[in-house]
Protein backbone atom coordinates (compact mmCIF):
# COMPACT_ATOMS: atom_id res chain seq x y z
CA UNK A 1 0.00 0.00 0.00
CA UNK A 2 1.48 3.30 -1.12
CA UNK A 3 1.64 6.56 0.78
CA UNK A 4 -0.65 8.03 -1.84
CA UNK A 5 -3.32 5.45 -1.07
CA UNK A 6 -2.96 6.06 2.65
CA UNK A 7 -3.33 9.76 1.99
CA UNK A 8 -6.45 9.23 -0.11
CA UNK A 9 -7.91 6.96 2.55
CA UNK A 10 -7.28 9.55 5.20
CA UNK A 11 -8.90 12.21 3.01
CA UNK A 12 -11.91 9.95 2.49
CA UNK A 13 -12.24 9.55 6.26
CA UNK A 14 -12.37 13.32 6.56
CA UNK A 15 -14.89 13.64 3.75
CA UNK A 16 -12.29 15.53 1.77
CA UNK A 17 -11.46 12.93 -0.86
CA UNK A 18 -11.63 13.96 -4.47
CA UNK A 19 -13.89 11.88 -6.71
CA UNK A 20 -10.86 10.47 -8.53
CA UNK A 21 -9.32 9.38 -5.24
CA UNK A 22 -12.55 7.67 -4.25
CA UNK A 23 -12.59 5.72 -7.53
CA UNK A 24 -8.99 4.68 -7.10
CA UNK A 25 -9.66 3.43 -3.60
CA UNK A 26 -12.76 1.48 -4.67
CA UNK A 27 -10.82 -0.16 -7.50
CA UNK A 28 -8.19 -1.30 -5.04
CA UNK A 29 -10.78 -2.37 -2.48
CA UNK A 30 -9.50 -5.95 -2.45
CA UNK A 31 -6.12 -4.96 -1.08
CA UNK A 32 -6.11 -6.55 2.40
CA UNK A 33 -3.83 -3.94 3.86
CA UNK A 34 -6.07 -1.15 2.56
CA UNK A 35 -9.14 -2.85 4.01
CA UNK A 36 -7.42 -3.38 7.34
CA UNK A 37 -6.43 0.22 7.51
CA UNK A 38 -9.94 1.37 6.58
CA UNK A 39 -11.30 -0.71 9.40
CA UNK A 40 -8.65 0.60 11.80
CA UNK A 41 -9.42 4.19 10.86
CA UNK A 42 -13.09 3.67 11.51
CA UNK A 43 -12.45 2.02 14.81
CA UNK A 44 -10.14 4.80 15.81
CA UNK A 45 -12.63 7.47 14.74
CA UNK A 46 -15.50 5.83 16.59
CA UNK A 47 -13.33 5.55 19.66
CA UNK A 48 -12.36 9.17 19.47
CA UNK A 49 -15.99 10.23 19.13
CA UNK A 50 -17.03 7.98 22.03
CA UNK A 51 -19.42 6.43 19.50
CA UNK A 52 -18.71 2.80 20.49
CA UNK A 53 -22.28 1.44 20.49
CA UNK A 54 -21.80 -0.77 17.45
CA UNK A 55 -18.52 -2.09 18.79
CA UNK A 56 -19.55 -2.71 22.38
CA UNK A 57 -18.86 -6.41 21.93
CA UNK A 58 -15.28 -5.64 20.89
CA UNK A 59 -12.37 -4.63 23.03
CA UNK A 60 -11.97 -1.27 21.35
CA UNK A 61 -9.24 -0.05 23.63
CA UNK A 62 -6.93 -2.96 22.91
CA UNK A 63 -7.62 -2.80 19.16
CA UNK A 64 -6.93 0.92 19.10
CA UNK A 65 -3.78 0.60 21.18
CA UNK A 66 -2.62 -2.17 18.91
CA UNK A 67 -3.22 0.01 15.90
CA UNK A 68 -1.40 2.87 17.57
CA UNK A 69 1.47 0.58 18.50
CA UNK A 70 1.79 -0.54 14.90
CA UNK A 71 1.75 3.03 13.70
CA UNK A 72 4.44 4.08 16.11
CA UNK A 73 6.65 1.10 15.22
CA UNK A 74 6.37 1.75 11.49
CA UNK A 75 7.05 5.41 12.13
CA UNK A 76 10.08 4.77 14.34
CA UNK A 77 12.93 7.08 13.46
CA UNK A 78 16.37 5.84 12.57
CA UNK A 79 19.23 6.86 14.86
CA UNK A 80 20.40 9.32 12.21
CA UNK A 81 17.04 11.09 12.34
CA UNK A 82 17.11 10.98 16.13
CA UNK A 83 20.51 12.67 16.24
CA UNK A 84 19.27 15.14 13.66
CA UNK A 85 16.35 16.20 15.80
CA UNK A 86 18.61 16.41 18.83
CA UNK A 87 20.93 18.70 16.87
CA UNK A 88 18.02 20.92 15.88
CA UNK A 89 16.81 21.07 19.47
CA UNK A 90 20.31 21.85 20.67
CA UNK A 91 20.77 24.63 18.15
CA UNK A 92 17.45 26.15 19.15
CA UNK A 93 18.65 26.15 22.76
CA UNK A 94 21.91 27.71 21.65
CA UNK A 95 20.03 30.38 19.71
CA UNK A 96 17.95 31.15 22.78
CA UNK A 97 21.10 31.38 24.90
CA UNK A 98 22.76 33.65 22.36
CA UNK A 99 19.62 35.77 22.26
CA UNK A 100 19.74 36.16 26.02
CA UNK A 101 23.45 37.01 25.83
CA UNK A 102 22.83 39.73 23.28
CA UNK A 103 19.87 41.17 25.12
CA UNK A 104 21.86 41.22 28.35
CA UNK A 105 24.33 43.53 26.76
CA UNK A 106 21.62 45.93 25.69
CA UNK A 107 21.12 48.95 27.83
CA UNK A 108 17.71 50.48 27.82
CA UNK A 109 18.77 53.85 29.16
CA UNK A 110 17.20 55.80 26.33
CA UNK A 111 18.11 59.27 27.54
CA UNK A 112 21.81 58.66 27.54
CA UNK A 113 22.01 55.56 25.45
CA UNK A 114 24.40 56.63 22.77
CA UNK A 115 27.21 57.29 25.21
CA UNK A 116 26.29 54.78 27.88
CA UNK A 117 28.48 51.73 27.53
CA UNK A 118 29.57 49.13 30.00
CA UNK A 119 32.82 49.41 31.84
CA UNK A 120 34.94 46.49 30.83
CA UNK A 121 38.67 45.94 30.81
CA UNK A 122 40.51 45.08 27.63
CA UNK A 123 39.46 41.60 26.57
CA UNK A 124 41.33 39.36 24.20
CA UNK A 125 39.28 37.06 22.03
CA UNK A 126 35.73 37.15 20.77
CA UNK A 127 33.52 39.55 22.62
CA UNK A 128 30.15 40.92 21.73
CA UNK A 129 30.16 44.67 21.33
CA UNK A 130 27.98 46.62 23.70
CA UNK A 131 24.78 47.41 21.88
CA UNK A 132 22.43 50.06 23.11
CA UNK A 133 18.85 50.31 22.02
CA UNK A 134 17.54 53.83 21.70
CA UNK A 135 13.96 54.93 21.94
CA UNK A 136 14.08 55.89 18.28
CA UNK A 137 15.35 52.46 17.22
CA UNK A 138 18.86 53.72 16.82
CA UNK A 139 21.51 51.16 17.54
CA UNK A 140 24.86 52.42 18.61
CA UNK A 141 28.05 51.18 20.10
CA UNK A 142 30.82 53.37 21.36
CA UNK A 143 34.26 52.41 22.48
CA UNK A 144 37.52 51.45 20.89
CA UNK A 145 36.82 48.47 18.69
CA UNK A 146 39.63 47.29 16.54
CA UNK A 147 37.28 44.73 15.06
CA UNK A 148 35.95 47.63 13.06
CA UNK A 149 39.21 47.73 11.14
CA UNK A 150 39.14 44.02 10.37
CA UNK A 151 35.44 43.18 10.45
CA UNK A 152 35.67 39.73 8.88
CA UNK A 153 38.18 38.31 11.33
CA UNK A 154 37.03 36.13 14.18
CA UNK A 155 39.77 37.35 16.44
CA UNK A 156 38.55 40.64 17.76
CA UNK A 157 40.01 42.90 20.35
CA UNK A 158 37.27 44.86 22.03
CA UNK A 159 37.85 47.51 24.60
CA UNK A 160 34.81 49.35 25.83
CA UNK A 161 35.29 52.28 28.14
CA UNK A 162 32.69 54.06 30.20
CA UNK A 163 33.06 57.52 28.86
CA UNK A 164 30.54 59.97 27.55
CA UNK A 165 31.01 60.93 23.97
CA UNK A 166 29.69 64.46 23.55
CA UNK A 167 31.26 64.41 20.13
CA UNK A 168 29.26 61.46 18.94
CA UNK A 169 26.07 62.77 20.45
CA UNK A 170 26.26 66.21 18.98
CA UNK A 171 27.93 65.40 15.71
CA UNK A 172 26.09 62.40 14.33
CA UNK A 173 22.83 64.26 14.07
CA UNK A 174 24.59 67.17 12.37
CA UNK A 175 26.33 64.82 9.97
CA UNK A 176 23.08 63.01 9.20
CA UNK A 177 21.30 66.32 8.48
CA UNK A 178 23.98 67.50 6.12
CA UNK A 179 24.11 64.07 4.54
CA UNK A 180 20.34 64.28 3.98
CA UNK A 181 20.73 67.42 1.88
CA UNK A 182 23.41 65.82 -0.29
CA UNK A 183 21.30 62.67 -0.56
CA UNK A 184 18.21 64.64 -1.61
CA UNK A 185 20.11 65.99 -4.59
CA UNK A 186 21.94 62.76 -5.43
CA UNK A 187 19.78 59.76 -4.49
CA UNK A 188 16.76 60.30 -6.78
CA UNK A 189 14.46 59.29 -3.92
CA UNK A 190 12.58 62.57 -3.47
CA UNK A 191 11.72 63.38 0.14
CA UNK A 192 13.09 60.18 1.71
CA UNK A 193 16.50 61.53 2.79
CA UNK A 194 14.93 64.25 4.94
CA UNK A 195 12.34 61.89 6.37
CA UNK A 196 15.29 59.90 7.72
CA UNK A 197 16.54 62.80 9.83
CA UNK A 198 13.42 62.77 12.02
CA UNK A 199 14.52 60.72 15.00
CA UNK A 200 17.88 62.35 15.41
CA UNK A 201 16.50 65.75 16.31
CA UNK A 202 16.00 65.00 19.98
CA UNK A 203 19.38 63.46 20.54
CA UNK B 1 -28.85 61.80 -23.66
CA UNK B 2 -27.84 58.61 -21.96
CA UNK B 3 -26.37 57.25 -25.18
CA UNK B 4 -24.17 60.29 -25.65
CA UNK B 5 -23.10 60.07 -22.02
CA UNK B 6 -22.15 56.43 -22.49
CA UNK B 7 -20.28 57.38 -25.63
CA UNK B 8 -18.35 60.10 -23.81
CA UNK B 9 -17.57 57.72 -20.96
CA UNK B 10 -16.37 55.08 -23.41
CA UNK B 11 -14.19 57.59 -25.21
CA UNK B 12 -12.73 58.76 -21.91
CA UNK B 13 -12.07 55.20 -20.87
CA UNK B 14 -10.48 54.52 -24.24
CA UNK B 15 -8.27 57.59 -23.95
CA UNK B 16 -7.26 56.55 -20.42
CA UNK B 17 -6.44 52.98 -21.40
CA UNK B 18 -4.48 54.20 -24.42
CA UNK B 19 -2.39 56.50 -22.22
CA UNK B 20 -1.82 53.73 -19.68
CA UNK B 21 -0.91 51.38 -22.48
CA UNK B 22 1.57 53.90 -23.88
CA UNK B 23 3.21 54.12 -20.46
CA UNK B 24 3.39 50.38 -20.15
CA UNK B 25 5.85 50.37 -23.01
CA UNK B 26 8.38 52.22 -20.89
CA UNK B 27 11.30 50.14 -19.68
CA UNK B 28 12.39 50.00 -16.04
CA UNK B 29 15.23 52.39 -16.89
CA UNK B 30 12.74 54.81 -18.48
CA UNK B 31 10.64 54.73 -15.31
CA UNK B 32 13.68 55.54 -13.16
CA UNK B 33 14.47 58.43 -15.48
CA UNK B 34 10.92 59.69 -15.13
CA UNK B 35 10.96 59.26 -11.35
CA UNK B 36 14.21 61.18 -11.02
CA UNK B 37 12.69 64.18 -12.80
CA UNK B 38 9.20 64.08 -11.25
CA UNK B 39 10.14 64.64 -7.60
CA UNK B 40 12.16 67.68 -8.57
CA UNK B 41 10.11 69.28 -11.35
CA UNK B 42 6.46 68.74 -10.39
CA UNK B 43 4.13 70.58 -8.03
CA UNK B 44 2.63 68.12 -5.56
CA UNK B 45 1.48 67.66 -2.01
CA UNK B 46 0.74 64.58 -0.02
CA UNK B 47 0.99 62.63 3.20
CA UNK B 48 3.41 59.77 3.63
CA UNK B 49 4.71 57.45 6.29
CA UNK B 50 8.32 56.65 6.99
CA UNK B 51 8.98 53.51 8.98
CA UNK B 52 12.06 51.75 10.26
CA UNK B 53 12.12 49.12 12.97
CA UNK B 54 9.41 49.98 15.49
CA UNK B 55 9.45 53.65 14.55
CA UNK B 56 6.74 55.01 12.28
CA UNK B 57 6.36 58.66 11.39
CA UNK B 58 3.75 60.42 9.30
CA UNK B 59 4.84 63.48 7.35
CA UNK B 60 3.22 65.93 5.00
CA UNK B 61 5.08 67.34 2.04
CA UNK B 62 4.40 70.29 -0.26
CA UNK B 63 6.67 70.72 -3.24
CA UNK B 64 6.46 73.46 -5.84
CA UNK B 65 8.68 74.98 -8.50
CA UNK B 66 8.41 78.78 -8.76
CA UNK B 67 10.54 80.73 -11.25
CA UNK B 68 12.59 77.60 -11.80
CA UNK B 69 13.46 77.25 -8.11
CA UNK B 70 12.39 74.41 -5.87
CA UNK B 71 10.48 75.02 -2.66
CA UNK B 72 9.69 72.15 -0.34
CA UNK B 73 8.03 72.09 3.06
CA UNK B 74 8.11 68.94 5.17
CA UNK B 75 6.01 68.75 8.33
CA UNK B 76 6.09 65.95 10.89
CA UNK B 77 2.52 65.11 11.85
CA UNK B 78 3.33 63.18 15.06
CA UNK B 79 5.01 64.34 18.23
CA UNK B 80 6.57 67.77 18.57
CA UNK B 81 5.91 70.01 15.57
CA UNK B 82 8.98 69.76 13.39
CA UNK B 83 9.24 71.49 10.07
CA UNK B 84 11.91 71.50 7.39
CA UNK B 85 11.87 74.02 4.57
CA UNK B 86 14.15 73.59 1.59
CA UNK B 87 14.28 76.37 -0.92
CA UNK B 88 16.27 77.97 -3.70
CA UNK B 89 17.59 74.96 -5.53
CA UNK B 90 17.20 75.29 -9.33
CA UNK B 91 14.91 72.49 -10.48
CA UNK B 92 16.90 72.01 -13.67
CA UNK B 93 20.24 71.69 -11.89
CA UNK B 94 21.14 68.02 -12.07
CA UNK B 95 23.68 66.78 -9.59
CA UNK B 96 26.08 63.98 -10.45
CA UNK B 97 24.19 61.41 -8.38
CA UNK B 98 20.92 62.35 -10.08
CA UNK B 99 22.55 62.22 -13.50
CA UNK B 100 23.29 58.51 -12.99
CA UNK B 101 19.58 57.84 -13.25
CA UNK B 102 18.82 60.05 -16.25
CA UNK B 103 19.16 58.62 -19.71
CA UNK B 104 20.43 61.77 -21.44
CA UNK B 105 22.98 62.56 -18.71
CA UNK B 106 24.16 58.96 -18.70
CA UNK B 107 24.78 59.19 -22.43
CA UNK B 108 26.96 62.26 -21.89
CA UNK B 109 28.86 60.51 -19.10
CA UNK B 110 29.38 57.48 -21.30
CA UNK B 111 30.72 59.61 -24.14
CA UNK B 112 33.07 61.53 -21.85
CA UNK B 113 34.33 58.32 -20.28
CA UNK B 114 34.98 56.83 -23.73
CA UNK B 115 36.82 59.92 -24.91
CA UNK B 116 39.06 60.20 -21.85
CA UNK B 117 39.39 56.50 -21.14
CA UNK B 118 37.82 57.01 -17.72
CA UNK B 119 35.98 54.34 -15.77
CA UNK B 120 32.22 54.49 -16.18
CA UNK B 121 29.76 52.00 -14.73
CA UNK B 122 26.17 51.74 -15.89
CA UNK B 123 23.47 51.66 -13.23
CA UNK B 124 22.58 48.17 -14.48
CA UNK B 125 26.05 46.84 -13.73
CA UNK B 126 25.62 47.19 -9.97
CA UNK B 127 21.82 46.91 -9.71
CA UNK B 128 19.73 44.28 -11.41
CA UNK B 129 16.81 46.41 -12.58
CA UNK B 130 13.49 44.89 -13.55
CA UNK B 131 9.81 45.73 -13.92
CA UNK B 132 7.54 43.70 -11.64
CA UNK B 133 4.07 44.54 -12.87
CA UNK B 134 1.53 47.09 -11.75
CA UNK B 135 -0.06 47.69 -8.38
CA UNK B 136 -2.16 50.22 -6.56
CA UNK B 137 -0.54 52.57 -4.06
CA UNK B 138 -2.17 55.62 -2.43
CA UNK B 139 -5.23 55.03 -4.59
CA UNK B 140 -3.18 55.37 -7.75
CA UNK B 141 -1.96 52.99 -10.37
CA UNK B 142 1.75 52.36 -9.89
CA UNK B 143 4.55 50.54 -11.66
CA UNK B 144 6.82 48.36 -9.58
CA UNK B 145 10.55 48.53 -10.27
CA UNK B 146 12.91 46.18 -8.46
CA UNK B 147 16.51 47.24 -7.99
CA UNK B 148 18.41 44.29 -6.66
CA UNK B 149 21.99 44.94 -5.59
CA UNK B 150 24.52 42.88 -7.50
CA UNK B 151 26.90 42.81 -4.54
CA UNK B 152 26.79 42.92 -0.73
CA UNK B 153 28.11 46.47 -0.62
CA UNK B 154 24.74 48.18 -1.05
CA UNK B 155 21.07 47.61 -0.24
CA UNK B 156 18.27 46.64 -2.62
CA UNK B 157 15.10 48.61 -3.31
CA UNK B 158 11.57 47.90 -4.39
CA UNK B 159 10.12 51.07 -5.87
CA UNK B 160 6.52 51.81 -6.79
CA UNK B 161 6.32 54.67 -9.24
CA UNK B 162 3.10 56.54 -10.04
CA UNK B 163 2.09 55.49 -13.56
CA UNK B 164 0.74 58.95 -14.24
CA UNK B 165 3.18 61.46 -12.74
CA UNK B 166 6.29 59.37 -12.25
CA UNK B 167 6.45 60.29 -8.55
CA UNK B 168 7.84 57.71 -6.16
CA UNK B 169 4.86 56.43 -4.16
CA UNK B 170 6.49 53.66 -2.16
CA UNK B 171 9.99 52.48 -1.47
CA UNK B 172 11.20 49.46 0.47
CA UNK B 173 14.89 49.20 1.25
CA UNK B 174 16.14 45.77 2.22
CA UNK B 175 19.49 44.21 2.99
CA UNK B 176 21.08 41.13 1.41
CA UNK B 177 19.23 38.88 3.91
CA UNK B 178 15.91 40.35 2.81
CA UNK B 179 15.31 42.28 6.03
CA UNK B 180 13.34 45.47 5.41
CA UNK B 181 15.40 48.39 6.71
CA UNK B 182 13.04 51.21 5.86
CA UNK B 183 9.62 51.66 4.35
CA UNK B 184 8.42 54.86 2.76
CA UNK B 185 4.89 55.18 1.44
CA UNK B 186 2.50 57.88 0.38
CA UNK B 187 -1.02 57.35 1.69
CA UNK B 188 -2.43 60.29 -0.23
CA UNK B 189 -0.89 62.45 -2.93
CA UNK B 190 -2.04 65.07 -5.41
CA UNK B 191 0.19 65.97 -8.33
CA UNK B 192 -0.19 68.68 -10.92
CA UNK B 193 -2.85 70.56 -8.96
CA UNK B 194 -2.72 74.28 -8.14
CA UNK B 195 -1.10 74.94 -4.76
CA UNK B 196 -2.20 78.02 -2.85
CA UNK B 197 0.48 80.49 -1.75
CA UNK B 198 -0.48 80.11 1.94
CA UNK B 199 0.28 76.40 1.79
CA UNK B 200 3.92 77.34 1.35
CA UNK B 201 4.12 79.38 4.53
CA UNK B 202 5.77 77.95 7.62
CA UNK B 203 3.41 76.69 10.32
CA UNK B 204 5.88 76.63 13.16
CA UNK B 205 7.83 79.55 14.55
CA UNK B 206 11.26 77.95 14.17
CA UNK B 207 11.40 75.73 11.10
CA UNK B 208 14.71 74.35 9.89
CA UNK B 209 15.40 76.27 6.72
CA UNK B 210 17.86 74.95 4.16
CA UNK B 211 18.56 77.62 1.58
CA UNK B 212 20.29 76.01 -1.30
CA UNK B 213 22.54 78.45 -3.08
CA UNK B 214 25.06 77.06 -5.45
CA UNK B 215 28.72 77.89 -4.82
CA UNK B 216 29.06 79.49 -8.25
CA UNK B 217 26.06 81.71 -7.52
CA UNK B 218 27.46 82.61 -4.14
CA UNK B 219 29.29 85.94 -3.95
CA UNK B 220 31.35 84.68 -1.02
CA UNK B 221 32.48 81.57 -2.85
CA UNK B 222 36.08 82.75 -2.98
CA UNK B 223 36.33 82.54 0.81
CA UNK B 224 36.12 78.77 0.64
CA UNK B 225 39.28 78.57 -1.44
CA UNK B 226 41.52 78.12 1.63
CA UNK B 227 42.96 74.65 2.08
CA UNK B 228 40.66 72.26 3.81
CA UNK B 229 41.41 69.01 5.57
CA UNK B 230 38.84 67.14 3.50
CA UNK B 231 40.81 67.84 0.31
CA UNK B 232 43.52 65.46 1.52
CA UNK B 233 41.39 62.38 1.91
CA UNK B 234 41.23 59.57 -0.60
CA UNK B 235 39.63 56.14 -0.63
CA UNK B 236 41.79 53.15 -1.46
CA UNK B 237 38.57 51.35 -2.33
CA UNK B 238 35.09 52.39 -3.47
CA UNK B 239 32.14 50.10 -4.15
CA UNK B 240 31.42 49.69 -7.85
CA UNK B 241 29.60 52.61 -9.47
CA UNK B 242 30.12 55.21 -6.74
CA UNK B 243 31.21 58.63 -7.96
CA UNK B 244 32.09 61.78 -6.08
CA UNK B 245 29.33 64.37 -6.19
CA UNK B 246 29.30 68.10 -5.57
CA UNK B 247 28.94 69.22 -1.96
CA UNK B 248 26.68 72.19 -1.56
CA UNK B 249 27.43 74.67 1.20
CA UNK B 250 28.74 72.09 3.60
CA UNK B 251 28.60 73.13 7.22
CA UNK B 252 31.26 70.51 7.94
CA UNK B 253 34.20 69.43 5.86
CA UNK B 254 32.85 66.56 3.84
CA UNK B 255 32.87 64.68 0.59
CA UNK B 256 29.83 62.86 -0.76
CA UNK B 257 29.62 59.87 -3.11
CA UNK B 258 26.63 58.31 -4.84
CA UNK B 259 25.80 55.35 -7.07
CA UNK B 260 22.56 57.02 -8.19
CA UNK B 261 20.51 55.56 -5.35
CA UNK B 262 22.72 55.01 -2.32
CA UNK B 263 24.70 57.97 -0.97
CA UNK B 264 27.45 58.19 1.60
CA UNK B 265 29.35 61.14 3.04
CA UNK B 266 32.71 61.25 4.73
CA UNK B 267 33.51 63.90 7.34
CA UNK B 268 36.84 65.01 8.75
CA UNK B 269 37.09 67.15 11.81
CA UNK B 270 39.73 68.15 14.33
CA UNK B 271 38.67 66.93 17.76
CA UNK B 272 41.05 67.28 20.73
CA UNK B 273 41.84 64.08 22.61
CA UNK B 274 40.18 65.52 25.74
CA UNK B 275 36.83 65.34 23.95
CA UNK B 276 36.59 61.70 25.00
CA UNK B 277 35.62 58.57 23.14
CA UNK B 278 34.62 59.16 19.56
CA UNK B 279 35.07 55.70 18.04
CA UNK B 280 31.92 53.74 17.39
CA UNK B 281 29.01 53.22 15.09
CA UNK B 282 25.30 54.02 15.00
CA UNK B 283 22.45 52.73 12.90
CA UNK B 284 19.04 54.21 12.25
CA UNK B 285 16.89 52.40 9.74
CA UNK B 286 18.98 52.12 6.62
CA UNK B 287 21.42 54.82 7.67
CA UNK B 288 24.70 53.68 9.13
CA UNK B 289 27.30 55.96 10.69
CA UNK B 290 30.79 55.15 11.87
CA UNK B 291 33.41 57.36 13.50
CA UNK B 292 37.05 56.67 14.26
CA UNK B 293 39.95 58.72 15.45
CA UNK B 294 42.86 58.57 13.05
CA UNK B 295 46.06 56.97 14.26
CA UNK B 296 49.14 59.00 15.27
CA UNK B 297 50.42 61.39 14.14
CA UNK B 298 46.94 62.44 12.95
CA UNK B 299 45.26 61.51 16.22
CA UNK B 300 43.59 64.90 16.54
CA UNK B 301 41.46 64.15 13.45
CA UNK B 302 38.20 62.20 13.58
CA UNK B 303 36.86 60.53 10.45
CA UNK B 304 33.16 59.73 10.13
CA UNK B 305 31.38 57.90 7.34
CA UNK B 306 27.58 58.24 7.11
CA UNK B 307 25.43 56.57 4.50
CA UNK B 308 22.61 54.24 3.50
CA UNK B 309 24.94 51.29 3.15
CA UNK B 310 25.62 48.04 5.02
CA UNK B 311 28.02 48.21 7.97
CA UNK B 312 30.43 46.04 5.99
CA UNK B 313 30.74 48.75 3.33
CA UNK B 314 31.00 51.60 5.81
CA UNK B 315 33.73 49.69 7.67
CA UNK B 316 35.68 49.02 4.52
CA UNK B 317 35.38 52.65 3.46
CA UNK B 318 36.47 53.86 6.87
CA UNK B 319 39.43 51.48 7.00
CA UNK B 320 40.43 52.32 3.44
CA UNK B 321 40.24 56.10 3.82
CA UNK B 322 43.69 57.66 3.55
CA UNK B 323 44.47 61.13 4.79
CA UNK B 324 47.80 62.41 3.52
CA UNK B 325 48.61 65.99 4.47
CA UNK B 326 50.57 68.16 1.97
CA UNK B 327 53.73 67.70 4.07
CA UNK B 328 53.51 63.94 3.52
CA UNK B 329 52.28 63.14 7.02
CA UNK B 330 49.76 60.29 7.13
CA UNK B 331 48.68 57.54 9.47
CA UNK B 332 49.97 54.64 7.42
CA UNK B 333 52.99 53.78 9.61
CA UNK B 334 50.95 53.66 12.79
CA UNK B 335 48.02 51.93 11.11
CA UNK B 336 50.30 48.93 10.52
CA UNK B 337 50.92 48.76 14.26
CA UNK B 338 47.28 48.69 15.22
CA UNK B 339 46.35 45.89 12.85
CA UNK B 340 48.95 43.45 14.22
CA UNK B 341 47.33 41.48 17.04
Amino acid sequence: MSDKQAESLSALMDNEAHELELHRLLNQGQDPELRARWSRYHMARSAMRNDVSSFTHLDISSAVSEAIDKESISGKKSWVQAIGSFAVAASVTLAVLVGVRVYNTQLSDGADAMAAVQDRPAVQGVELPAITLQSGETFASYGTEQSRVAPRQNQQVVRVVRQHSPYAQSRLHDFMSQHAEQATLNANLGVIPYARVQDSRDQ
Amino acid sequence: MSISRTLVMSLMWLAFSVSVHAQQNLSAIDWLDKMSRASRELDYFGVFSYEHGASNQTLRVIHVVRDGLEYERLMHMDGEPYEIIRKGHPADCIHSGASLMRSDSRQIRRNLAERFGADYQELQSYYQISLAGEERVAGRSAVKVIMRANDDYRHSYILSIDANSGLLLRSLMHDSQGRILERFQFSIIAAGVPIEAEMLEAETSNPIVVTNHHPELDADATEVSEQRLIDFINFEWLPRGFIKVESIQPRFESKTYSDGLAVFSVYLEKVPLEAGVVDGWAQQGGTMALSRRLAAPLQDIVLSVVGELPLLTIERLSAGARVILPNGVDEVSSKANTTTP
